[in-house]
């Protein structure tokens, strides 16, 4: 048996986790099925120097199989992933999962699902960690670790009382000429609207570099975002994996999906089992101590599988989670027939924070401007023809933004992921809270009005409910708590039922809060390696 | 409707002078052609991609019509891929992302005249369309 800790999947967890450890002098076996990310076309050349120069820019920006064309009627969301992010959604064969009232995602990718995050790094405060078993000051330390790895840039203001300030901020990154003519139009009315409307707005907390930061060079504008940063300036978990791969007490396994980790009566986890992707080989890893960090739905379908294995039965998880995600487009009316910036960050760079009676009631607002995405998705909604739309999108291209809108969730039972262990199928079941619908009028409602005291307009009939599951920002299922059953992991991420398996992804979270949850599950990977080693 | 390749080239570079005001080049046609060839059209949307590649006034009104009353129809499935390729194709997407601008009055007067010749084809779209896709039934 190997004296190495046995940390299963790529992701945002399983790197902060494992650099963690490496940092505490423990030898790490990381197990991935690892997808690859090809390697970015030109990557000193703008977007438009791509379109100008690569020998069929279509088949590029659409892809092949035109993957990234959204065709009339189609019922598909504004945007898709664009076919250079094919790599992180690749299905895995043999895979399945079933899913009602939710679309979930998932990846086999090196870097997991954050390969194709926007990079929103917002750490939760207190009011929000009330339903879990530790506190910001677990946590905020965490977070300070985490921002001095990656690189955070964002700044102390108004959003700060929504946002806790955490050490490793960068200044944040040069504002395009759209989202600096919001903030003078917000800073004007401030007081009026954090007193009437109870809003605020501010800068972005991003994982994007202003400063070169451990070998990575800051933003350098290409406006390439959106297709797969070149630079690593915009962090991925993949950074990380690519510096453990350099440390001697790190070893990585690509190529292997686990499919059981065989439990003893003793509650022990005795040995990891993995096929290999090429071929269906079965391997067996051994290790004193084994972490699973697959995803929420990945982890759940490991510990599900295995427990059924174990036992000739697997019981269902109830507490699913996710961040409803509402899509507001709006126009800024100032700037009309105006250029827009294409060489420029391409993700959100302004934020919005809506307070709530309670922290379960609070929105939260990712403010982008729109530069260098595809517009056929937009023409085609416009109220005109298709040609008049076409030639009347340059004089509103500048004009045009988006407020993707985050509400919070919270554990119901009903919300379940099962194994249908004849199918080798993970059964996902999801229902939205029965408020859901009077929460998202009130947010939109609210931050129409906001939108409209800076100048913009956000048409009624334009604004989209994202699927439940869009999101990705799966977690709880198996949550952390102070005393509790099989289902339950203790507060250093410890599974109930075997004391040598950690749960170090969302798996464990006991509430979502309205905010993107990638930083807090490297804030939380990096604080059970500290805890329990 | 067969879809002959010079019909489908002719249909190309009207419907890629409306989006844009440009001819498309051999990849352009070629790709279209690709995409588009070997589908079967009948009734209505047989009748809105005739009159499209009829000219620059017959695409206006064709389009006007079917963005409203045949949205899924075929000639709008084909304007929105042509759309797509275009906008990442140069020369054509400069057109597209950095035309001629004129500041919010200037905006607002090109949005306003736009408007009103969007209106003026619909309102010829119904009367030459309506008919058509009354007598196809659904017009698929």
């Amino acid at each position: 048996m190997s004296d190495a800790v046995i940390v299963i999947g790529s992701g945002a967890s399983g790197v902060h986790f494992a650099q963690t450890l490496i940092e505490r002098g423990r030898r790490v076996l990381m197990l991935d099925i690892g997808r690859v990310r090809p390697p970015p076309v030109a990557p000193t050349s703008t977007l438009d120097e791509l379109k100008r120069t690569l020998d069929d820019p279509a088949a590029y920006f659409l892809g092949e199989r035109h993957q990234a064309l959204v065709l009339p009627a189609s019922d598909e969301e504004y945007y898709g992933f664009p076919p250079s992010k094919d790599y992180v959604f690749e299905p895995l064969e043999g895979q399945r999962t079933d899913a009602r009232g939710f679309a979930p995602l998932e990846s086999f990718a090196t870097g997991g699902l954050a390969q194709a995050w926007t990079g929103g790094s917002y750490p939760f405060h207190d009011a929000e960690l009330a339903g879990w078993p530790i506190s910001y000051d677990d946590l905020g330390p965490r977070y300070d670790t985490v921002a001095r790895r990656i690189g955070i840039s964002g700044m102390e203001d108004d959003l700060a009382p929504f946002f806790p300030v955490h050490d490793g901020l960068q200044p944040p990154i040069g504002l395009d000429e759209h989202g600096s003519r919001l903030m003078r139009a917000y800073e004007k009315k401030r007081e009026n609207l954090r007193r009437r409307l109870g809003t605020r707005m501010g800068r972005a907390r991003l994982a994007a570099l202003s400063q070169p930061h451990d070998g990575r060079p800051e933003c350098s504008n290409l406006g390439r975002c959106l297709w797969g940063c070149p630079t690593h300036a915009l962090y991925t978990p993949a950074v990380t994996l690519g510096q453990l791969q350099t440390h001697e007490n790190f070893t990585y396994v690509r190529g292997v999906a686990v499919t059981e980790l065989a439990l003893s009566d003793g509650g022990r986890v005795t040995r990891v089992v993995a096929r290999e992707i090429d071929g269906g080989a079965e391997r067996t890893f051994e290790g004193d101590t084994v972490a699973l960090a697959a995803g929420a739905l990945g982890s759940a379908r490991i510990l599900l599988a295995s427990l059924h294995r174990a036992a000739g039965d697997a019981p269902e998880l109830g507490g699913l989670m996710d961040n409803r995600q509402v899509l507001m487009p709006f126009v800024n009316l100032g700037m009309l027939g105006r250029r827009f910036e294409p060489d420029s960050y391409q993700y959100h760079q302004l934020a919005i924070g809506v307070e709530g009676r309670t922290h379960r009631d609070y929105v939260h607002g990712l403010v982008t401007t729109l530069k260098t995405a595809l517009i056929h998705p937009l023409v085609q909604s416009l109220p005109t023809s298709l040609g008049i739309g076409a030639r009347a999108f340059g004089r509103l291209h500048a004009a045009l933004g988006l407020v993707n809108v985050n509400f919070s969730d919270h554990r119901r039972d009903g919300n379940r992921v099962a194994y249908d262990a004849e199918r080798d199928t993970l059964v996902v079941s999801y229902a939205p809270d029965a408020d859901e619908p009077a929460r998202i009028a009130r947010a939109t409602s609210t931050l129409r009005t906001f939108l409209r005291a800076l100048g913009c307009i956000a048409p009624k009939g334009m604004t989209r409910m994202r699927p439940m599951g869009a999101s990705v920002h799966y977690a709880g299922c198996i949550p952390m708590a102070e005393s509790g059953g099989e289902l339950t992991s203790t507060p250093d991420g410890r599974w109930r039922g075997a004391e040598n398996l950690y749960l170090v992804d969302g798996i464990t979270f006991p509430e979502l809060p309205a905010k993107n949850l990638t930083f807090t599950l490297m804030a939380n990977a990096t604080r059970i390696a500290e805890e329990a080693f | 409707m067969s879809d002959s390749p010079t019909s489908l080239n002719r249909e190309c570079d009207v419907l890629a002078r409306h989006l844009v005001g440009m001819s498309p080049d051999a990849a352009v046609l070629q790709r279209y052609a690709s995409f588009h060839g070997g589908r079967e059209v009948r009734g209505v949307d047989r009748a809105l991609l005739a009159a499209a590649r009829s000219g620059r006034i017959g695409t206006l009104v064709a389009d006007a019509y079917g963005r409203r009353f045949r949205r899924a129809g075929e000639l709008h499935r084909r304007m929105v891929h042509l759309l797509a390729v275009l906008e990442c194709t140069p020369p054509y997407f400069e057109r597209l992302d950095h035309p001629g601008v004129g500041g919010p009055v200037g905006a607002i007067a090109y949005l306003c005249v736009m408007g009103a010749l969007d209106v003026f084809a619909l309102i010829v779209g119904v009367v030459a369309f309506g008919p058509v896709q009354l007598i196809a039934g659904d017009g698929s």
